[in-house]
This record gives structure tokens, C-alpha cells and sequence, in this order.
């Protein structure tokens, strides 16, 4: 979840209200967000950590959360009208970026009042919404201009990278396109995104100034704001269509908060053209009997519409039993009329709900696999044995090098795990359960424990190419640990479940004692193995107790079938 | 206080014995050795029955701290033979006069030990030296004398005599010619309490069954003899057997109330597909969740297939456009290569995708259903106190008519209040899969505030178009460690699943039987 930093009295001078800590956070609870942490700042004060809600990156600013909360309070009510005056700002966009990053957007905002404070906030902004809905700016990424500076129209092209030479922000030198990949900090951090690019994006003036490399970096020359800016322009460049358009409206309507006038801005495609922002708000059409269905709840229809005003949409004309609503363009979480009535939901409060236990008839059933591990369970806890939970993730050196064996070809590999002793799923139960005898190994002996779980190998017959299987494994650990304990407790447990017709058989294995192994047979199928563990091993896991161990697999014993799915 | 006939009752075979040898020392203080060699019972015997009586109050043991007279390295050299000077004059009794020379021959002694032997009998006048024939002849005093007074001390040590307040020169002149010394000794005493006391001057050696046998019931024994009491009041050994992990009480718990409430069991592979992990239900291609930083992708087997192609077709719809759902979609291409990939799965949703793709689509199920699965889900997390790879999560989901929002909260109030966990609060989320979506609080009284125990929703229409189910299905789900570690009071999550549990706390813990949610 995406978590934004914000001063207690900042936010509340923007909601209007003065809201205490208590309010604020009972408020982000039943919207659906949380108050993460609230550190005392000044004696009134507080620095605040607040969790946005990922679906609604138009609240990853100061403003957008401020606007939101107003509406939800009922300090104001429904859409915002944004007014966007018309211009001759134009955009071309060449040809060429169309195989690397065919999008832009752009918006002016004019006599924008900058505070320091206000130019950290849309920094920051700019910043959480990179990192979350522009998928660390590859969907989508924002530049901010002097609107002064500028030479109009402006061009959006690719080039090769050392035709593109400009001083990026914060260096004292021109670089190429190549350095600033190579050298800059930030060109280093999002290089990976211009990978394999023969050429790079460009945003440049008419008098070719370039004004940025999109997505890396802006022009210090041309792409910086100060406090001194009044007039600015917004751009937004990507990849993917509906998150441009969403980014430019998400940040113009912050500018429209902050103040400003806003102009669109042509932007000329090479074959059609079209004007940004894209501020005209969304309709959806929406039976008031779907919200009946959905939440269980009759609400009567002008409450629907104040319910929608205090998140901020409208409702425009409504029929018999229709509302058509209107969503503000900057909403990125409206992708069914589901998500309007999950709206009208957070606005009517999840507490004023009243929660029924619809009756649906249906009978209860466990697996037969879930009976027989638990028949399976009561037996070896009664003989004495404790159950414990090993990890399913593994590696080979601990399931196969430690035990006297070499890695088989059907184990589960994994792909760059964090956990540095992680490589593959457990094949087999055993290792994980000396690996937790090692941990406690000053502890007393008998050690009696078991486990009965799955482990996966691979498998043709799946569709996922693997398949899971159920292992009972049990192990003892005193001075007198036997090859006959564990025999005979093999054979009780076989004769518990109604097996009869099993073998056992001299077998060799390299984890156990060579004379001291024997494997489980029944019609010539291997279910199992049990013996004493060999002194290599015990010492392998740094042990020094006899230990005689058993491991059978249930499926082989049940003869259970592959299935997708098991249901009971 | 018993009474000094049930204290009598009480004592075993043993501590009667040793009660015995106590009586028949007498005296006020002595130690197990004393009364070992008065017994035949073994030290051990001895030193448990001592425990026993001092349980009982009849003995006390205590430590006392004495300069004992103990025999040096030097003076070990004569613990089984005799001191130099009694040689001498053994050997005088018997050839009256001999030569030095011939003395060390036939003694076998150092010079050294012959000049302290010489000096001794000389000045106690029972030999004379004639210095220039070198020759030594015993005297009268010598011919009477049998045994040197020195050679009597030293015996006297050797045998652990008690009362050595007659030899204190001889042990001075021991010490001296350092074959004694001091050592600082700290010794277990024991005596007797006044309630011993009392006990032994009682008549105490009766005779009573110490054990019941087979023969002593069929012979009816018990019917002439009193069956030995016990200390029915001292501590016993701390004992374990066999049990089940803790976790698994909390699953069972969760198991049995899904089936009182109609729900039937699922189970799905750990090893899934992207396909039934994620874009089964709707989440986009470039969602966060399913990068590598968050999940565990798979070397081995590294591809999957899905072979209902329709199912592929009307997963890339929702995918990409909403299809006819009304939805708009990702509005982004979606790639079958991609939803190939295979991982370990991220969560237990998968399993009911499984039910929804494989049965209700093919109708070998027909709502309305009910199922749940209590099973391990995977995340590519660096393992720490807080964090674990793996853990178990429960998911419950139901198919039918008219269930709405206030169902889902009806049916999660139901299966909280027979968790015990009574005082629930839900708050509005995100989840891409479900709309409405919310998570569960439970107010948690020691803590005193809200902790979330739970997560859930009413799937979206797209995520169950595919499978041609118009029903509303909602489900729920939680993670047992989680609400383990609330139950069980513990900080590091790697102390309930894992090699680090603790095997002292599976044997020892404590059910939850306190509710410790209001």
C-alpha cells in the first residue's frame, strides 16, 4: 500500500476543518485508509504517515487527499467543474517515438501561487505516483516546465542518445544521452527502461532546446520550477494511453487545487490529432436495483446521490429505477458500475451495514485425504509423538548434500529468492525435521516428533508441470533409537489404515546405516523408507544422538490419482 | 502438620534402614559416609532416603566448613607401608646393631629418609649412632617400644580416626617433615531434627507393605500389613508426551467451523500457474503483486499450460477490454505466455479459482457451493521476526443467489463469533479481485485496539465471467500464523512455523482457552 507523508495542520487547512487525531484517523478508517504512525511534531502538530487506498493514486498528493476528504465530510459536495481554457499551445509528436513512447499529454496552468511548501508537496507527488500507478514511470511519467521559458510549439520525438546534449537536473555540464544513462544518478536508476533503445525520447522547443529525456530527466535550463513560476506547464509522457491521459488529469486537477488557470494543449499526432487534458467527466449508468443486489440494502435514490456527491461524483438525471452518474476524469479506480456502488458503500459507512447470515443449504465434508492424515495424526501422537510444522522451502544442500545423496532431477527450483537458503521446494520431509532437531539440540532427549504434509516434484502429467504430495515423516532421537522402534511403528501405522499387504525390504540409501534400511513395498510399489540415520548424517546436521527415521508417502500408499482440484 | 504416625506411614523401606543406622549411631551430627559404612546400602540408596527425610523434616543436611589434617603428595609415598623410623627400628629389634650402609640396602630407603629415621630414634633414645663406625645399635627404651608414637598418628589419619587430641605433637611433627598438612574442607553434615527425634524414639520400624505387588493382593497381605504412605505433597518429575503443534488447533478450530457451517473442502497444488494465481481473477499483467520481488517464480517447472482454450479466450477479454461484462477492461494487451509462467502460488484464492474454472464452469458443481481450504501460500520475503516465505492461509468462498455485502459481513460475523473472537469492526479495501472489498478488525482487549484478522469480498463481475457464473460469490480469508501468534502471545513468527520453533514450547504450551479478543 502506497503510504504518503503529510504535516496534521497542512492537510487541515486544506480539508477547511480543523480535524483532531482521533477524527482524522476513525475518517481514513471508514473510507479505507489508515493512519500509519503520527509523530508529535510542535505541541498542535503531527507528522503523519497516511496509507492511500492503491486504487486512488488522484489521493497520492496532498491536495487530492484534501479534496477527497472535503467532499467526504460534506464540506463541499459532488464534482468539481474544471474549466479549461482553449489555446494555440500545440504539441507535434514525430513519428519516431511511436516504438518507444508513443504518448503525451500537457496542460498550462497559469498564475499558480508556489510556496516552497506547495513545490515540495507537487515534487513529492510527482514522486508517489511515479513509484505506484506509473509503474516506476513506465506507464507514465511527469514533467514540470516553465511556462516562460518556452518557445512554442513544441516537439516530442526520439533521437539517437548522443544527438541528445543538454545539462540535465542538478549537473553543472551538458551530457549526452549515453552519460546521463551512465552517469547521472537518476539516468542510472531508470536506464533499464530505455534498454535496447536505438533511440531515445525527446521533448524539445522550437528552438530545439531540449526541455527533457522522458522518463529519465528533466532539462535544468528549461525543466526546472522555482518558486518564482506562476506559469507552468505540465507534461506527461508513456507508454500506455489510459494512464497518460488519467496521470495529465490526476496532476492537472492538483494544479486547478493549487490555483492555477488552466489551458489545454494540442498535441498532433502524425495521423490524427487531439486536445489534453482530458478533464470531461465519465458518465455510467446505474439501476438502483444493482446497489440494492450488491449491498443487501434498499437506499433510496436521493440518498444514493448524496452518498455519490460526498465521493465526489453526481448523479445528472435520473429515471424510474436508473441514475446516469458522473465520475470525475481523474478517478482510476472506476472500471465497472461495481465500483460505484463499492463508492456509495464507503459513503454509507461499512459500520451501518447490518450484517445477515443469508441462508444457503449446503452440507459440510472434509477430504478423504484430510480424514486419513487425521486417523494418521491421533496414532503417532499417541505413540508419543509431537507434531511439528517444517518450511516447504528448501535447499538442495540441506535435502540432498547433507543426507548422503545426490540432487534428483524432479525437484521444484526456484528463481531468485530473497532468502539467500532458499532454492528449491522440499522434495522430502526427513531433512526439515533434523534441521529442527538442530535447532534443538539442547534440549532433552527422547526428541519424538513428526510431520504429515505435502512436498511437490515434477510432474508430466499436471498442468502446472508439478504435483503435490502427501509425506509422513517420523523421527526419534534418544540413545536407544532403533532400526526395530521404527520398524515397528511403521508397521502399526500401516496396519492402522488397513494396509496388511506391505513388504519390507533390504534397500540401500544413502542417508541411512548400510545393514540398517529397509524400504516399504506394497505390490512392488516403493510407498516408503525407515532405518537408522547414519552417524555422517547425524553429524552433517551437527548432531551427535542415535536417530532411526521413517518417511512414507501417502499418496503411493492410497494409490490417489492426479486431480486439478480435490473437493470433498 | 502430619502427625508423627503418618509421618511414620510415610517412610519407605530405605529411609526406615538409614532412620536405623541413624539411631544406632547416636550421635548429634554425621555424615552419609558414616552412615554407608554402617549399611548395606549403596551411596546413592543413601543419599535419596537422606533427600526424602529432609523433605520429611526429620533430618536436616547442612555444610560445614573444618581444617582437616589431610596426608601430602610426599606423605602418600608411606599410606600403605610404614614410616622410615619404624623400619629402623623394626630392622634394630631384629639385628640389635648394623651398619648405615647396609641399613639403606636392605630397607630400600633414600639417605635422606634414613637421616630423618635416625634422628627421630635418637632423640626419643631408642637407638644410639656411633658416628665413626657409622653404625647404629638400639637401646633398652628401643627393645620395649613396638610402635613409634609418629608411626600411631599416622595410622590414625590413614584410618580417618576421629579423635586425633592425642597426637597433636606427633601431627605437628608430621607436618613438619611434610608428610601432613591443612586443608580447608567443606563437608555435608547431617543431624537430626526435633521431629526426627521424635520419630526415632517412637517405635518406627514397623513393618508395612512398601509396594503393592500381584501376590500381595491375591495373598491379602494388605489385610494384616499397612500399605506404605506416600509424600503425596512433594514435586514429581516433569513430564511430555505426544501433541499436536499449536497451529494445528488453531486450523482445526477453523476447519470445524466451516463444516458446521456447510462448507466442503478444497485443496490446490502449490506449484500454480500465473494463470490461476492471477489473471484468472482479473489482475492485471503489471500488477505489483507479481513481480519477482513479491513472488516466487519457478526455474523448474518453468511453464505451465492451461488447456481450455475458451477459458484462455474469455480470460483475455475481461483482460484486456471487460468483454461483455460492462467492464472496460486493463485496456492493455494481455499475453497467455505471461499467464503461463509458473510460481509458487501467493495465496489460497488460486484453489477457488481452480473450483470456479474446473468444476462449476465444466458443471460437474452446480451452485450453490460452499468451500474452504486451510493450506500454505508462498511470498519472496527475506525471513525475519515478522516475516515468513511461507505461511498458512484459510479461505472460505460461497456461490448463490441473493448473497450481498450484508451477507458476506453476516456470514464473517458467523465464523469470527465461533472463532471467539466477538467484537469486529470492517473496514472498506482494495482488493483487484473483489468490489466491494474489506478487511477484519477485531478488537483486541490486552493490546487495547484494533488488529486485522482477516480480508475479504464479493468477486467482480469480470473475475467470474469466464466461468458463466451469475451468482454473487464472496469469500474471506486469513493468515493462521498471524492470528497464532495473537493467540499464543508470540513476537517472532519464526517460533510457530518452522525449524526454529521451540520443541520445549510444542511440548509444554499452554491451549487457548482465554478469549483474549472482547
Amino acid at each position: 500500500m502506497p503510504v504518503i507523508d503529510v504535516r496534521l495542520s497542512r492537510l487541515n487547512k486544506l480539508i477547511g476543518r480543523d480535524l483532531s487525531l482521533e477524527e482524522l484517523d476513525n475518517i481514513l478508517f471508514t473510507f479505507g485508509m489508515e493512519l500509519d504512525s503520527a509523530k508529535q511534531v510542535e505541541s498542535n502538530d503531527y507528522q503523519l504517515k497516511i496509507e492511500i487506498t492503491p486504487d486512488r493514486p488522484d489521493m497520492l498528493s496532498i491536495w487530492g487527499l484534501a479534496r477527497a476528504l472535503r467532499k467526504y465530510l460534506s464540506l463541499e459536495l459532488g464534482i468539481d467543474r474544471y474549466e479549461i481554457r482553449e489555446s494555440n499551445y500545440m504539441i507535434f509528436v514525430d513519428t519516431s517515438v511511436a516504438k518507444i513512447r508513443p504518448y503525451i499529454a500537457a496542460t498550462v496552468a497559469k498564475n499558480v501561487k508556489l510556496t516552497e511548501e506547495d513545490l515540495e508537496d507537487l515534487i513529492y507527488a510527482q514522486e508517489k505516483l511515479h513509484e505506484t500507478f506509473c509503474r516506476g514511470r513506465k506507464k507514465a511519467s511527469i514533467g514540470f516546465y516553465p511556462f516562460r521559458k518556452l518557445d512554442w510549439p513544441l516537439h516530442y520525438k526520439a533521437d539517437y542518445p548522443d544527438n541528445i546534449r543538454f545539462k540535465p537536473l542538478g549537473a553543472n555540464t551538458v551530457m549526452n544521452g549515453i552519460e546521463i544513462l551512465r552517469e547521472h544518478p537518476t539516468g542510472q536508476q531508470y536506464a533499464h527502461l530505455l534498454k535496447d533503445a536505438e533511440k531515445f525520447p525527446v521533448f524539445v522547443d522550437n528552438s530545439n532546446h531540449v526541455l527533457s529525456l522522458p522518463p529519465i530527466i528533466n532539462s535544468e535550463d528549461y525543466g526546472k520550477l522555482t518558486v518564482d513560476d506562476r506559469d507552468i506547464l505540465l507534461e506527461v509522457t508513456g507508454t500506455h494511453k489510459p494512464t497518460v491521459e488519467l496521470v495529465v488529469n490526476i496532476v492537472t486537477a492538483i494544479l486547478s487545487d493549487m490555483g492555477g488557470e488552466l489551458y489545454n494543449v494540442k498535441i498532433n499526432y502524425p495521423s490524427a490529432s487531439e486536445v489534453s487534458p482530458y478533464m470531461r467527466p465519465k458518465r455510467w449508468g446505474l439501476k438502483t436495483s444493482y446497489v440494492k443486489k450488491v449491498l443487501g440494502v434498499e437506499i433510496p435514490k436521493e440518498k444514493i446521490r448524496t452518498l455519490l456527491n460526498r465521493m465526489g461524483l453526481d448523479v445528472i438525471s435520473q429515471k424510474e429505477n436508473e441514475l446516469e452518474v458522473i465520475v470525475p476524469a481523474y478517478r482510476a479506480d472506476i472500471w465497472h458500475q461495481i465500483d460505484i456502488v463499492d463508492d456509495i458503500a464507503r459513503a454509507y459507512g461499512f459500520d451501518n451495514f447490518e450484517p445477515e447470515l443469508t441462508p444457503v443449504f449446503t452440507t459440510g465434508g472434509v477430504l478423504e485425504r484430510s480424514q486419513i492424515i487425521d486417523y494418521l495424526r491421533e496414532i503417532l501422537i499417541g505413540l508419543g509423538f509431537t507434531e511439528v510444522f517444517t518450511f516447504a522451502l528448501t535447499n538442495k544442500d540441506d535435502q540432498f548434500a547433507k543426507m548422503g545423496l545426490d540432487t534428483p532431477d524432479s525437484v521444484v527450483e526456484i528463481k531468485g529468492a530473497k532468502e539467500e537458503k532458499i532454492n528449491i521446494v522440499r522434495k522430502w520431509l526427513l531433512p526439515e525435521l533434523l534441521k529442527t532437531l538442530a535447532y534443538n539440540k539442547d534440549r532433552k532427549y527422547p526428541i519424538k516428533i513428526f510431520e504429515i504434509s505435502d512436498v511437490v516434484e515434477l510432474y508430466n502429467g499436471s498442468d502446472t508441470g508439478a504435483i503435490n504430495r502427501t509425506k509422513i515423516a517420523v523421527l526419534s532421537a534418544h540413545k536407544e533409537a532403533s532400526f526395530t522402534e521404527i520398524r515397528s511403528i511403521s508397521e502399526y501405522l500401516l496396519r492402522s489404515i488397513g494396509i496388511t499387504n506391505f513388504e519390507i525390504r533390504r534397500i540401500t540409501h544413502g542417508s541411512f546405516i548400510e545393514g540398517r534400511v529397509a524400504g516399504i513395498f506394497i505390490n512392488e510399489r516403493n510407498i516408503g523408507v525407515l532405518g537408522e540415520l547414519h552417524p555422517a548424517v547425524i553429524s552433517n546436521w551437527g548432531l551427535i544422538i542415535p536417530i532411526s527415521a521413517l518417511e512414507l508417502n501417502l499418496d503411493e500408499i492410497m494409490k490417489w490419482s492426479y486431480k486439478p482440484v480435490e473437493v470433498a | 502438620m502430619p502427625s508423627i504416625e503418618e509421618i511414620i506411614l510415610t517412610l519407605s523401606r530405605n529411609e526406615r534402614r538409614v532412620l536405623k543406622v541413624i539411631s544406632d549411631i547416636g550421635l548429634d551430627e554425621f555424615s552419609e559416609e558414616e552412615i554407608a559404612k554402617k549399611s548395606n546400602l549403596s551411596t546413592a540408596e543413601i543419599a535419596r532416603s537422606i533427600l526424602w527425610l529432609e523433605n520429611k523434616g526429620l533430618v536436616k543436611k547442612y555444610q560445614v566448613t573444618k581444617d582437616m589434617i589431610v596426608i601430602t603428595e610426599k606423605g602418600r609415598r608411606y599410606i600403605d607401608l610404614v614410616l622410615p623410623e619404624q623400619k629402623v627400628l623394626n630392622l634394630l629389634k631384629e639385628k640389635k646393631q648394623i651398619k648405615l650402609d647396609d641399613v639403606l640396602k636392605l630397607l630400600k630407603i633414600e639417605p635422606n629418609e634414613l637421616n630423618v629415621a635416625i634422628g627421630v630414634l635418637i632423640k626419643n633414645r631408642l637407638a644410639q649412632l656411633d658416628k665413626r663406625s657409622k653404625t647404629i645399635k638400639i637401646t633398652e627404651n628401643g627393645e620395649k617400644i613396638s610402635e613409634l608414637p609418629t608411626q600411631t598418628a599416622f595410622k590414625a589419619i590413614i584410618h580417618n580416626k576421629a579423635d586425633l587430641s592425642a597426637f597433636q605433637k606427633e601431627i605437628k611433627e608430621l607436618m613438619r617433615r611434610g608428610l601432613l598438612r591443612y586443608e580447608r574442607k567443606t563437608q555435608w553434615k547431617i543431624k537430626l531434627t526435633e521431629l526426627g527425634k521424635k520419630v526415632i524414639s517412637t517405635r518406627f520400624e514397623i513393618d508395612v507393605i512398601d509396594k503393592l505387588t500381584p501376590e500381595i493382593i491375591a495373598e491379602k497381605a494388605w489385610l494384616t500389613k499397612r500399605i506404605r504412605w506416600y509424600d503425596v505433597e512433594s514435586p514429581v518429575p516433569k513430564i511430555w508426551g505426544g501433541r499436536k503443534h499449536p497451529l494445528r488447533l488453531i486450523m482445526e478450530k477453523i476447519r470445524r467451523i466451516f463444516l458446521e457451517m456447510g462448507f466442503r473442502e478444497m485443496r490446490g497444488p502449490w506449484v500454480e500457474t500465473s494463470f490461476w494465481n492471477m489473471d484468472s481473477m482479473w489482475i492485471p499483467q503489471d500488477h505489483p503483486a507479481r513481480e519477482m520481488q513479491a513472488t516466487f517464480y519457478l526455474n523448474k517447472p518453468a511453464k505451465g499450460v492451461v488447456r481450455d482454450k475458451e477459458l484462455l479466450q474469455l480470460v483475455k477479454e475481461v483482460q484486456e477490454n471487460g468483454g461483455d461484462t460492462g467492464s472496460t477492461g486493463w485496456q492493455q494487451p494481455w499475453s497467455e505466455k505471461e499467464a503461463l509462467k509458473t510460481l509458487l502460488r501467493t495465496h489460497t484464492t488460486a484453489v477457488t479459482f481452480r473450483v470456479l474454472g474446473f468444476l462449476i464452469r465444466n458443471k460437474l458443481l452446480e451452485p450453490p457451493v460452499k468451500f474452504f481450504t486451510i493450506d500454505r501460500v508462498f511470498r519472496n520475503e527475506t525471513i525475519d521476526w515478522k516475516h515468513l516465505a511461507e505461511f498458512h492461509q484459510v479461505e472460505g468462498f460461497v456461490v448463490a443467489k441473493d448473497l450481498s455485502l450484508q451477507s458476506l459481513m453476516g456470514y464473517i460475523r458467523e465464523f469470527y463469533t465461533k472463532m471467539g473472537i466477538k467484537k469486529i469492526r470492517f473496514k472498506p479495501t482494495y482488493n483487484p479481485y473483489t468490489e466491494p472489498s474489506m478487511e477484519v478488525f477485531a478488537w483486541h482487549h490486552d493490546v487495547g485496539k484494533w488488529v486485522e484478522v482477516g480480508n475479504s469480498g464479493i468477486f467482480r463481475p469480470e473475475t467470474l465471467r469466464p466461468y458463466g457464473i451469475t451468482e454473487p460469490v464472496i469469500a474471506w480469508g486469513l493468515a493462521v500464523e498471524r492470528l497464532a501468534m495473537l493467540i499464543y502471545e508470540i513476537e517472532d513468527i519464526r517460533k510457530i512455523l518452522g525449524p526454529m520453533c521451540d520443541i520445549n514450547w510444542l511440548r509444554w504450551y499452554k491451549v487457548p482457552l482465554r478469549d483474549i479478543f472482547g
